[in-house]
């Protein structure tokens, strides 16, 4: 401690501790302890509804999160009409279709596009339903009609029609094959695929 | 360990010195509350900083999605409802502090050399948080968000040279658009809040050294002298006359943020009592509609709340009612008798001129009741709602003030990680203490019954509903704004710091250029307020200045309580303002209905967007109306007959569409297949016509029945007769269409033709195959319910090459519309609706293809509804005397 701060506490504290302390040093003693102590508890009080109240707003996802997974147990998996099989190329080149449903997006609800899918014929009344999500990190698979394979452009991954990985150059990054939907044909000849994402670049189909 | 993170924190910053300067701070002692009110705008700025940025992540500033967005936070989001309302109301109280601070440094004569400048900066903090207030009025862009600021704004061009300009720069545009609402949000968020921060820090600075220099005046010129170390412990600030931050005054404004935030919740639940009346009278109006669970889940928006109704059976629902009135009645004999909430902000300026020493009171070292502070009670006193935790036990005793505080909001925190909703549950928690310790007799009686309301009322508010109009937890969200004209604007006030003038611009508008009035005259009030350190330089400047306050805050208080008294005993006003929480009630309703906001806004979800006046009704159009301004210019309605005429009549020389009149009937159908009448311009003989395909199909086909023509040589007249009666028969199966109300079921055997393919044998006629390329002749085994069998028949020979008929498909690559259910009411308005899914070469207006509510779309559903209940059951009737008798 200096000389001229030791001065200056002879000079101008004024703080009539017991235990003399330097003006840099906060003041001891059993009644500052009490007014120290109820200044942080008071702060901490008037402010806590205002904090709480924005934790609260901004944990709203996390609550949804898991309100929907105590949900889930049980949940039936929506399917989607997506037309009928007489519409599906004779040849078995693969129909992109898209997916609609009424979505929520923050405050808005609309019927919107909720994914796509390939639908193929691939023999008498059978039908093959692909995922356009890559099962390497989600980007969408697009069809190659020259070439007769899909194709996913972020990583150069190539599929042959029946979703299976192909090494075209590269060696294929996925770890599975292209996720095959669940469908079904009705009497009327409607296609229903039960439509479902999965986790990402998982050499299972985990359904996310 | 610590200690070593704070040496090399320190020697990297100097942060430790820092803190401990501004612990250290130390002043000459004067009034304890002087360093109270800006401790509080510093915590109620960090409680608007803390909201605020929530609030930000989720509001959206555009016409379309500002309300609903806002919406979303106070529906939705789980407690969004408080956040909002703390952010709002914290602003009131931010701006009651602010006015409170500045009468301080005036009455006390504080602003005087050397703390000129602590003064001005505490005016400017107080209009930059005037600033923020009324920029952020707008952002929910709810009608009176909307009035308000347009009026506002609109003063503006009041100013000579440069008013228009100004006007066009405040709203980023020529009007209160979408440009106005992020120009509003960035000078809310951007300059008015920031800069009140700084303007908070800055004041700081400068107070800290001000103040200090005074301190060391006084100590060299020996006005004050330091005493020998007392053996006591720290009672330094009493003794010596010399005032520390850290921690006596930091107790105090603590114990002040206390007081502000319990005046913040009380304001946000103000309704609560009444909330929870409704809401359980609402529950009970939907226990006994359980037969119909349809409704009431949507009705009762905290799911949770729904299945609990149903439990309840009337009886013990009732019982459960009259504990809970019971309950209410005691929390309000508790306290004195709640004054109404709109009194509440206003109260807040007035008390502070009133008495002189508001806030010595709570100094909590002090053993003996101050005897000063006593008396007269400031600000909290007029306590406004039954829920107030602190401020009424507050104003009675000084020492108890701790034990409320500390007792009140402990719990909340302590409960708060084991509740599912800790929020609500800290709210819950404060009213239920707070009137224990103000009357110690009812608290050991009341605290079970209370414990269960509490836990109750969590239930009930983890997501509020509406569910009495106006009647609101946190802040009041009234509809959305309705920048129509015709939109009424009755009920647009100014938030309670305004009231003021805008009563002065009323009383006076008439007399006075609106110029001098609203920029002149307050203009110069507010240079003389910064000019009062130098007029108290002069001889009886400061009387003059305090005299001047006097009558300028009389003035205003006036103002503010006759604007409210004005509203008051309007009844119009009543009326206006009822019907707006109506309409906010309908949006609420509409949404919770929907399930969520349909992208054209919230607006468009409640019919009749403009309600003009109160009384306003919905003109219902006739037909002849609605054809008259959608349809008239391209179709004729019009008997052959051209002597008959009327206000339904509407003929024209050129037509560009069939003809409507008696459409649907069988004479008009009948018509489509008479190639004498197809083609004329009744049918498809206008100009253009793009169904040049049917007329050449019916002529050639139809010919073959006319025993003169070339083409039915072939044929004899047995043949003749049969195709005849055919086309009989397709006329009765398209008459009995026109007349369905309710659409057909196709029976499943119809499936099956999905397989058959077309063919054509070359001579215009169609072969159909199976799959293995047999041909297949009698594809009519297949029926639908209620359809002659015969006509069936007959048009799947005819008709069903172009026109679809239920699941029977049209061969490929032949256009013609599909005709199940022709001409009935459905059809109709399908194809009103969207022609171009019926005909591939439409050439008819697509008048409501997009979702209700879009601006592209030329009718509303309602005048669909009209014109096609017009052309099918009005023609119907009035036609099938006639064309009975034709036949």
């Amino acid at each position: 401690m200096s000389n001229t701060e030791k001065d200056d506490v002879k000079k101008s504290c004024g703080c009539g501790c017991s235990s003399a302390h330097s003006v840099s040093e906060l003041p001891t003693g059993r009644r500052c302890f009490m007014a120290q102590a109820g200044a942080v508890v008071l702060t901490a009080a008037a402010a806590a509804p205002a904090v709480m109240a924005a934790a609260s707003t901004i944990l709203t996802p996390v609550k949804k999160h898991f309100d929907a997974s105590k949900e889930q147990a049980g949940g039936e998996v929506k399917e989607y009409p997506v037309g009928t099989f007489a519409e599906l190329p004779e040849d078995g080149t693969p129909l992109l279709v898209s997916i609609r449903d009424e979505l929520v997006d923050g405050w808005t609800k609309e019927i919107s596009v909720k994914g796509a899918i390939f639908a193929r014929r691939v023999g008498e009344n059978t039908v093959k339903v692909l995922h356009t999500m890559c099962p390497h990190m989600g980007s969408t698979v697009g069809f190659k009609a020259a070439e007769t394979k899909f194709f996913c452009p972020s990583h150069s991954a190539y599929f042959d029609l029946d979703g299976k990985r192909l090494d075209v150059g590269a060696p294929n990054p996925c770890k599975r094959d292209m996720d095959e939907l669940e469908s079904r044909i009705a009497e009327d000849g409607m296609i229903y695929v039960q439509y479902m994402c999965f986790k990402s670049d998982s050499p299972e189909k985990i359904p996310a | 360990m610590i200690m070593k993170f704070f040496d090399w924190l320190e020697s990297r910053t100097g942060f430790c010195t820092l803190l401990k300067a501004v612990g250290n701070r130390r002043w000459v002692k004067t009034l304890m509350d002087m360093k109270m009110w800006p401790g509080i705008l510093f915590f109620l700025c960090a409680v608007q900083c803390i909201t605020g940025f929530i609030l930000w992540m989720h509001y959206s500033p555009s016409t379309q999605t500002a309300y609903e967005s806002v919406f979303h936070i106070q529906y939705s989001l789980w407690g969004g409802w408080l956040l909002r309302g703390i952010h709002h109301h914290s602003a009131q109280v931010f701006m009651a502090v602010a006015m409170i601070y500045v009468i301080r440094f005036i009455l006390f004569g504080m602003y005087r050399k050397p703390r000129e400048l602590t003064f001005w900066l505490s005016m400017l903090i107080f209009f930059f948080g005037l600033a923020a207030c009324l920029t952020g009025d707008l952002l929910p862009w709810t009608q009176n968000a909307y009035g308000a600021t347009l009026v506002r704004v609109k003063y503006l061009t009041q100013i000579p040279f440069v008013g228009q300009m100004l006007y066009e720069l405040a709203c980023g545009g020529s009007g209160i658009n979408n440009l106005t609402l992020t120009h509003f949000f960035a000078l809310h968020v951007g300059v008015f809040a920031a800069g009140t921060i700084v303007l908070l820090i800055l004041h700081a600075i400068c107070d800290a050294r001000t103040e200090r220099k005074i301190l060391d005046e006084q100590l060299a010129s020996g006005e004050l002298k330091v005493p020998a170390q007392t053996a006591a412990s720290c009672g330094g600030c009493r003794s010596t006359g010399i005032a520390r931050w850290w921690s006596c005054q930091a107790a105090v404004n603590a114990l002040g943020c206390c007081v502000a935030m319990g005046i913040v919740l009380a304001l946000c639940f103000q309704n609560l009592g009444e909330y929870r009346e409704a809401k359980k009278l609402s529950a009970l109006k939907a226990a006994p509609a359980v037969e119909a669970p349809a409704n009431a889940p949507a009705a009762e928006t905290a799911p949770v709340e729904a299945p609990a109704a149903v439990e309840a059976a009337p009886a013990p629902a009732a019982g459960n009612d009259a504990n809970a009135v019971v309950e209410a009645v005691q929390p309000a004999q508790a306290e004195p008798a709640p004054a109404p909430a709109p009194v509440e902000p206003a109260q807040a300026p007035a008390p502070a001129p009133v008495e002189p020493a508001p806030a010595p009171a709570p100094v909590p070292v002090e053993p003996a009741p101050a005897p000063a502070p006593a008396p007269v009670e400031p600000a909290p006193a007029p306590a406004p709602a039954p829920a107030e935790p602190a401020p009424a036990p507050a104003a009675e005793e000084t020492l108890e003030i701790e034990v409320v505080e500390e007792a009140a909001p402990t719990p909340a925190a302590d409960a708060a990680p084991a509740a599912p909703a800790p929020e609500v549950n800290a709210e819950t928690a404060a009213p239920a203490e707070a009137p224990a310790v103000g009357s110690a007799v009812t608290e050991e009686t009341a605290a079970p019954a209370e414990e269960a309301e509490a836990e109750e009322a969590e239930e009930a508010m983890a997501v509020p509903s509406v569910v009495k109009p106006g009647l609101y937890l946190g802040a009041e969200l009234g509809p959305p704004a309705d920048t129509s004209p015709m939109a009424s604007s009755e009920t647009v006030r100014p938030e309670w710091t305004l009231r003021c003038l805008y009563e002065y611009a009323l009383l006076f508008s008439s007399k006075c250029p609106e110029f001098i009035l609203i920029f002149c005259i307050p203009g110069a009030v507010v240079v003389i307020f910064f000019l009062m350190p130098f007029i108290a330089r002069i001889r009886g400047g400061h009387v003059f200045n305090v005299a001047f306050f006097a009558v300028i805050a009389l003035a205003l208080i006036y103002l503010t309580f006759a604007s409210y008294d004005r509203d008051a005993k309007n009844e119009a006003y009543q009326t206006a303002m009822k019907s707006e929480r109506q309409r906010a009630m309908d949006v609420y309703s509409a949404i919770q209905e929907f399930g969520g906001i349909r992208k054209s806004g919230a607006l468009s979800m409640i019919s009749g967007t403009a309600p003009a006046a109160s009384d306003a009704e919905v003109v219902i159009p006739t037909g002849p109306e609605v054809f008259k301004k959608h349809c008239a210019s391209c179709h004729p309605y019009a008997p052959a007959d051209e002597t008959v005429t009327g206000d339904d009549i509407f003929r024209m020389e050129t037509p560009c569409a069939p003809n409507l009149w008696g459409y649907g009937t069988r004479d008009w159908i009948a018509g489509w297949m008479d190639k004498n009448r197809v083609g004329t311009k009744d049918y498809i003989g206008y100009e253009n016509s793009a169904f040049e395909e049917m007329k050449t199909v019916a002529e050639s086909l139809f010919n073959q029945m006319d025993p003169n023509s070339p083409l039915s040589e072939d044929y004899s007249d047995e043949d003749r007769a049969k195709m005849r009666a055919e086309l009989d028969s397709i006329i009765e199966l398209l008459t009995a269409e026109a007349s369905l109300t309710q659409p057909r079921t196709a029976s499943v055997e119809a499936v099956e033709l999905r397989k058959l393919r077309w063919k054509s044998d070359g001579k215009n006629l169609r072969k159909i195959e199976d799959r293995d390329g047999n041909e297949v002749k009698e594809v009519l085994q297949y029926t639908i319910d209620g359809v002659n069998p015969d006509g069936l028949a007959a048009y799947s020979k005819s008709c069903l090459k172009c026109h679809q008929f239920y699941d029977y498909p049209k061969q490929p690559g032949h256009s013609g519309p599909d005709l199940t259910a022709y001409a009935s009411k459905e059809w109709t308005k399908r194809v009103i609706e969207d022609a171009s899914k019926f005909y591939d070469k439409n050439t008819m207006t697509i008048f409501h293809a997009e979702p209700e509510g879009s601006a592209n779309n030329l009718m509303t559903p309602l005048e669909i509804e009209v014109v096609a209940a017009w052309l099918t059951e009005g023609n119907l009737k009035k036609e099938d005397a006639p064309a009975e008798s034709a036949e």
